[in-house]
C-alpha cells in the first residue's frame, strides 16, 4: 500500500468534501460517494511507480478521475455551524467541567461526576479532543483522528447517558427559569461530539482507518470505564439483591458480595440514601437512582436508591468489618471552593443516631484531637484506677455528637466522669440509666446544651456520648475507670467503636504509676517502669491512632498467688460499717462436663482457624470438645474441617450459639466458649437464644472470648441480660486461650473475695489501702441480683447495667432532673504517688525537728 | 470529416454534443446492467471498463453516483470484501429485478438497433416512399 503525504491526504479530503457539495449530496449519499471515489483514487495510486503519493500526483489522479474538472475546495461546513460545534463541543463542556470541579455543584445534589482524578482527565479530554478535531486534527492521519473521535464519543456518550434522566427537568428549568444548562450540557456535548466525529470521518482520507481508530478509542474508554465503574455497578446490583425481601435472593446477593465487592461502593451506600448523611451518591449509585424510573417505563428493573441501614448490615456481612471502623467515604470529590453545595461550603452530614444508643456513622470533621491517660495500680488491693482525658474537636460548621464504645478492663467500671464547661471541670451525677438518659436527651438533644453521658453498652463496655461538640470548637471530657487486675495484669481501656476520627499527628500522653515495678505488655517501644520515690512510674507520648484500639496492659511479675488481706475506710458506707476488709479465698471450680466451642466464621477470624484446629487436635486430644462454626447457620465440624474452613464476610453467630446452648443444656454441666471477632450489626433477633437461656433448669455458662476486638451487638445483648461471662483477655492469644480451656476441661482454682465490715479500724487485719477497694465491693454488689444494686452503684459512683453517669451544664439542670452531681472531694483521683507512707512522714518530721533543734543549739553556743 | 464539421459549424457541434449527452444518459444504465448480466464486478474495474467503451465519454468519477442510484433503485446490490492492501473492495451484482430489467432493456435495445440497421439496409432514398408508407400504416 502506498504511503501518502499529510498534505495529499488533506487535499483528498478537501476534494471529496467539495465534490459531494458540488453534487448536492448529503448524509448517506455523500458518505457513499466519498468512499467510492476515495477507493477509486487509491486503486489508481497503487499502480503509480512512486512509493509516496504527494499532492502533485494526487492532483493528476483527480483530474483524470474527474474528467479534467477539479473545483477549488470550499469549506464543507458553514461558519455558523462550525461556531455551534465549537460552543457545544469545546467551550460548554470545558466550562461545565471546570465549574463542577471548582464548585462540586452536581456532586452535592445528584451525584459526583468527577469522583477520581482519572474521571477528571477523561472529562477534560473531551473539549480538547473536539477542539483538536475541529482544527489541526483534520490534517492528522485517519486512524489518529478516529481514535480521538472514539475517545471523545465514548466519554461524552457515557456522561450523556448519565444525565439523560435529568433531560425533562433540565428542559423545564431552562424554559421556565432559565436554568438547567449545566445538566443539559453533557447531552448537548454528546450531540456536538457526534457531529464533529461524523464530519471528520467524512473528511478522512482513509475512512476504514478512521473507523478502526474510532473503535479503538471508544473501546479503550469503555474498557477504562468498565474497570473504574464495573466493580461499583456489580456491588450496587448485588447490594440490591442482598436487600431483597426474598430470603434466597438476599442470601445469594450477600454470597456474591463476599466473593467480590467494591468496599468503597458499599461504604458509600452506608452513608447515602434514606438515612445516610446525604442524598447525593456516586456514579454507580446514580445509575440505579437516576435510571430507576426511566428503566421501569420500559420494563427494566434497576437497583434504585440505597437503604443506608440495610447497606450497613450488608457491609458487615460482606466484608466482616464494621462500616464505621473505616474512614468515612468522601461522598463528593468536592471542589476547590468547598465540598458540595452544603452549609458554609461544608458537606452536610445528617446524624440520625443523635442521642441514641448506637455509635452509628463516622462523622467527618469530628476528631479526637488530644488524649491523655493517667493510671495508678495498687498491687496490694490488686486494683487499678485510670483517668482517660479526651478532647474532641469539631472543624465543621454544624454541632456534632461524639460517640464511642469503650471496652473496659475485665470487670471494670466507670467510676468518674468529668466535663469541662468554660474551662471549669464539672463532675457527673450517677443515677439509674433511665434517669440519666432522660436528662441527657432533654439537655443535649432538645436544649442543645453541654452534657456528657456514659452508660453500659455490653459486658465491660460503655457507650460515651458528648453533645454538642461545638462548631469549630472543642469539648473535653474525662472518664475514670476502676478495675481489678487480671492475672497480674492491669488492662488499659480502649475504644472499640467510634463515630469520630483521629486528628492527624495527635498523640496520647501516657502516665502509669504503681507501688511495684511493672512492664508494658502489647506495645513495642514502651520501656518499663522506673523507680520514682517509693513507687514506680513510666510515661510516654505515643501515636494516638495506634493506641486507641490497642490491647495495652501493665504487667506485674512476682505477685503472690493469693493477695494479702487489705482494708480501707469506706466514705460511702453508713455509720458502723465505715471500715471494709477483704480477704481472698481460693475456690475450686470443677471441670465442665461438656465443652462446646463456637467459632465465629467471619473474615476477621481468618488467621485463627488453623491455629485453633491445631490447638484442639494436638493439645486436647480425646477431650469432650464439640466444635461449631458459626457461618450464619450451624456448622458442626472437627479439627480438619476447622482447618480447611474458609472464613469470609461477617457471619451471624446467633444460630450457632443457640445450638451450642441446647447442646450444653443436654445432660447438664456443659459450658460454651464463644471465640469471635466483631459482630457489628444485630443480624438476628436473638430472642430465641434469650428464651433458651432464660428457661430450663440448667443455665450453661457462655464464655465470651474476644479474639479480634470490635463492637459486638450479640454480646451486648446477652451481656445486658447477664447471660455472658467475659472470658480471658488474650494478651498472648494461644497460650492464654490454652490455659483457659485447660482450666475449663480439668477444673481450676479461682479467687473470690470475702468481705467484712467494721465500725473502727481496730481489729482489722492486713494492709490499709485506697478507697477503690470500697468501689470494688460495690462493683461486685452491683453485678448481683440485689434489689438495691442501682442505689449502691449510684452511691459508689459506678456505671453499671442499671446505672449511668451524666454531666450537665448547670446545677439547675441537675436539680430539674432530680440528680446530684458528685462532689469533687468524693470523686476518685490518681493518688500523688509515690505517696510517702505515714511512717515515712513521721520520720521526715522527726528529722526536720532534730535538724532545727541542732541549728538552734548551734546558734546558742 | 467530423472535425472539419465542428470547425466550420458551431451549431452543428452543439447539436451533436446535446445528442451524445442524451444518448449516454440512456445507454450508460444499459451498459452497466449489461456488464453485470455476465456476473459480479469489482467497482473500480467496472468503472474502468465502462469508460473504455468507445463513445461513452464520461469521467470515471461520474459513474459512481450512477451506481449508487441503481443500488437505491434496487437494481444492483453491493457487497464489501475486506482487503489487506487498502480499502474494502465494493463488488456490484444484479438483483432479480435488475436482471429482469437488464434482459428487457437489452432485448429492446437490440431490437431497436436491428431495426435501425434494417432501416439503413432498406435505405430511405431507395425505398423511401414505400418505407414511409409502411411506417404510416403501422402507426395508424
Amino acid at each position: 500500500m502506498k504511503k501518502w503525504t499529510k498534505q495529499a491526504e488533506e487535499r483528498l479530503g478537501e476534494y471529496l468534501n467539495a465534490r459531494v457539495e458540488r453534487d448536492g449530496l448529503e448524509g448517506e449519499d455523500a458518505r457513499e460517494l466519498r468512499e467510492d471515489l476515495r477507493a477509486h483514487v487509491q486503486e489508481e495510486a497503487e499502480v503509480l511507480c512512486m512509493d509516496m503519493i504527494g499532492v502533485a500526483e494526487l492532483e493528476r489522479l483527480l483530474l483524470k478521475m474527474d474528467g479534467g474538472v477539479v473545483e477549488k475546495w470550499t469549506p464543507v461546513i458553514a461558519e455558523s455551524r462550525r461556531g455551534r460545534l465549537y460552543f457545544f463541543g469545546v467551550i460548554l463542556p470545558l466550562a461545565v467541567t471546570v465549574f463542577e470541579m471548582v464548585s462540586g455543584f452536581c456532586a452535592g445534589v445528584f451525584f459526583d461526576p468527577v469522583p477520581t482524578f482519572l474521571h477528571g482527565v477523561l472529562l477534560i479530554a473531551v473539549p480538547f479532543l473536539n477542539g483538536w478535531l475541529l482544527t489541526k486534527g483534520r490534517a492528522a492521519g485517519s486512524r489518529v483522528q478516529g481514535i480521538a473521535a472514539g475517545l471523545a464519543l465514548a466519554v461524552s456518550g457515557f456522561y450523556g447517558l448519565l444525565f439523560l434522566p435529568l433531560l425533562p427537568a433540565s428542559i423545564f428549568a431552562m424554559v421556565f427559569f432559565g436554568l438547567g444548562l449545566l445538566s443539559l450540557s453533557p447531552i448537548l456535548a454528546l450531540v456536538a461530539v457526534w457531529r464533529i466525529a461524523k464530519r471528520n470521518r467524512d473528511g478522512a482520507v482513509q475512512p476504514w482507518r478512521f473507523r478502526s481508530g474510532l473503535k479503538m478509542g471508544a473501546g479503550a474508554v469503555i474498557a477504562l470505564l468498565l474497570a473504574m465503574e464495573g466493580p461499583g455497578i456489580w456491588t450496587r446490583y448485588q447490594l440490591s439483591r442482598a436487600n431483597s425481601d426474598q430470603k434466597a435472593v438476599a442470601e445469594s446477593g450477600v454470597a456474591m458480595l463476599r466473593v467480590f465487592s467494591s468496599e468503597r461502593t458499599l461504604l458509600k451506600a452506608c452513608y447515602e440514601g434514606n438515612r445516610g448523611t446525604t442524598m447525593a451518591t456516586d456514579i454507580s449509585g446514580w445509575m440505579g437512582k437516576g435510571w430507576k424510573f426511566p428503566a421501569s417505563m420500559v420494563g427494566f428493573n434497576v437497583w434504585g436508591e440505597a437503604d443506608s441501614d440495610k447497606a450497613r448490615d450488608v457491609f458487615f456481612r460482606a466484608t466482616g468489618k464494621p462500616f464505621n471502623s473505616l474512614k468515612p467515604p468522601k461522598l463528593s470529590a468536592g471542589g476547590l471552593l468547598g465540598r458540595g453545595r452544603g452549609m458554609d461550603m461544608d458537606e452536610f452530614e445528617f446524624d440520625d443516631a443523635l442521642g441514641g444508643d448506637d455509635v452509628a456513622i463516622r462523622l467527618k470533621d469530628l476528631d479526637l484531637a488530644e488524649s491523655r491517660f493517667d493510671g495508678h495500680v495498687d498491687t496490694a488491693s490488686r486494683l487499678g484506677y485510670g483517668e482517660w482525658t479526651m478532647v474532641f474537636a469539631n472543624t465543621s460548621s454544624q454541632v456534632k455528637e461524639a460517640r464511642c464504645q469503650v471496652r473496659l478492663p475485665k470487670d471494670g467500671k466507670v467510676s468518674r466522669l468529668t466535663l469541662w464547661v468554660n474551662g471549669e471541670p464539672r463532675e457527673a451525677a450517677f443515677n439509674s440509666v433511665s434517669k440519666v438518659k432522660a436528662a441527657y436527651k432533654s439537655v443535649a438533644v432538645v436544649q442543645r446544651l453541654d452534657p456528657v453521658l456514659v452508660t453500659m453498652a455490653g459486658p465491660d463496655t460503655v457507650l460515651v456520648q458528648c453533645f454538642p461538640v461545638p462548631a469549630h470548637g472543642e469539648m473535653k471530657i474525662r472518664i475514670g475507670i476502676t478495675s481489678p487486675l487480671e492475672g497480674g495484669c492491669w488492662v488499659l481501656p480502649r475504644v472499640v467503636e467510634r463515630n469520630f476520627g483521629i486528628r492527624e499527628g495527635a498523640e496520647n500522653a501516657l502516665w502509669m504509676q504503681a507501688d511495684a515495678a511493672f512492664e508494658f505488655s502489647g506495645a513495642e517501644g514502651l520501656a518499663g517502669s522506673m523507680k520514682d520515690g517509693e513507687g514506680f512510674s513510666a510515661n510516654a507520648v505515643r501515636d494516638l491512632g495506634g493506641d486507641l484500639d490497642r490491647l495495652l496492659a501493665v504487667r506485674f511479675e512476682g505477685l503472690a498467688e493469693v493477695p494479702e488481706k487489705v482494708w480501707c475506710e469506706d466514705q460511702f458506707a453508713k455509720e458502723g460499717e465505715r471500715f471494709l476488709e477483704r480477704r481472698m479465698e481460693k475456690t475450686h471450680r470443677p471441670a465442665v462436663g461438656r465443652l462446646i466451642v463456637v467459632i465465629d466464621g467471619s473474615a476477621s477470624m481468618k488467621g485463627a482457624g488453623r491455629r485453633l484446629a491445631w490447638m484442639f487436635a494436638e493439645l486436647f486430644p480425646g477431650k469432650d470438645i464439640e466444635l461449631i462454626i458459626a457461618d450464619d447457620g450451624v456448622r458442626k465440624t472437627d479439627t480438619d474441617g476447622l482447618a480447611s474452613y474458609r472464613f469470609s464476610g461477617g457471619r451471624d453467630n446467633e444460630a450457632a450459639l443457640r445450638a451450642a446452648v441446647s447442646r450444653a443444656k443436654d445432660g447438664g454441666n456443659g459450658a460454651v466458649v464463644w471465640l469471635h471477632g466483631p459482630q457489628a450489626v444485630k443480624l438476628s433477633a436473638g430472642e430465641a437464644l434469650l428464651q433458651l437461656l432464660e428457661r430450663g433448669t440448667h443455665r450453661p455458662d457462655i464464655y465470651d472470648v474476644e479474639m479480634v476486638p470490635g463492637p459486638n451487638r450479640l454480646s451486648d445483648q446477652l451481656g445486658k441480660e447477664g447471660f455472658l461471662k467475659r472470658g480471658p483477655t488474650l494478651f498472648d492469644p494461644d497460650p492464654d486461650l490454652r490455659k483457659f480451656l485447660t482450666g475449663l476441661l480439668e477444673g481450676r482454682d479461682e479467687l473470690s473475695p470475702v468481705w467484712r465490715r467494721a465500725q473502727a479500724e481496730e481489729g482489722l487485719e492486713g494492709k490499709r489501702v485506697w478507697d477503690q477497694l470500697a468501689r470494688s465491693w460495690a462493683m461486685e454488689r452491683s453485678e448481683s441480683q440485689d434489689v438495691d444494686r442501682a442505689l449502691i452503684a449510684a452511691k459508689y459512683q459506678l456505671v453499671t447495667p442499671v446505672s449511668g453517669a451524666v454531666v450537665l451544664e448547670t446545677m439547675e439542670q441537675f436539680k430539674q432532673h432530680g440528680l446530684d452531681p458528685v462532689d469533687v472531694s468524693a470523686a476518685p483521683s490518681i493518688p500523688n504517688i509515690p505517696e510517702p507512707s505515714g511512717a515515712v512522714l513521721v520520720l521526715l518530721a522527726a528529722i526536720a525537728g532534730l535538724l532545727r533543734r541542732r541549728r538552734c543549739g548551734g546558734a546558742g553556743a | 470529416m467530423q472535425d472539419s464539421l465542428f470547425e466550420v459549424n458551431d451549431g452543428f457541434s452543439e447539436l451533436y454534443e446535446n445528442w451524445t449527452v442524451q444518448m449516454r444518459k440512456g445507454v450508460l444504465d444499459l451498459c452497466i446492467l449489461t456488464a453485470l448480466l455476465r456476473g459480479e464486478w469489482y467497482g473500480y474495474a467496472l468503472v474502468k471498463a465502462l469508460v473504455a467503451i468507445p463513445g461513452v465519454g464520461v469521467s470515471e468519477g461520474s459513474i459512481y453516483p450512477l451506481l449508487s442510484r441503481l443500488r437505491k433503485q434496487g437494481l444492483v446490490t453491493t457487497r464489501l470484501e475486506e482487503s489487506t492492501e487498502g480499502p474494502a473492495r465494493k463488488y456490484y451484482s444484479l438483483t432479480d429485478l435488475g436482471r429482469k430489467l437488464a434482459a428487457e432493456m437489452t432485448g429492446h435495445f437490440q431490437t431497436m438497433v436491428k431495426g435501425m440497421g434494417a432501416l439503413g439496409e432498406s435505405g430511405f432514398m431507395s425505398g423511401g416512399e414505400e418505407g414511409a408508407k409502411s411506417k404510416t400504416k403501422k402507426e395508424s
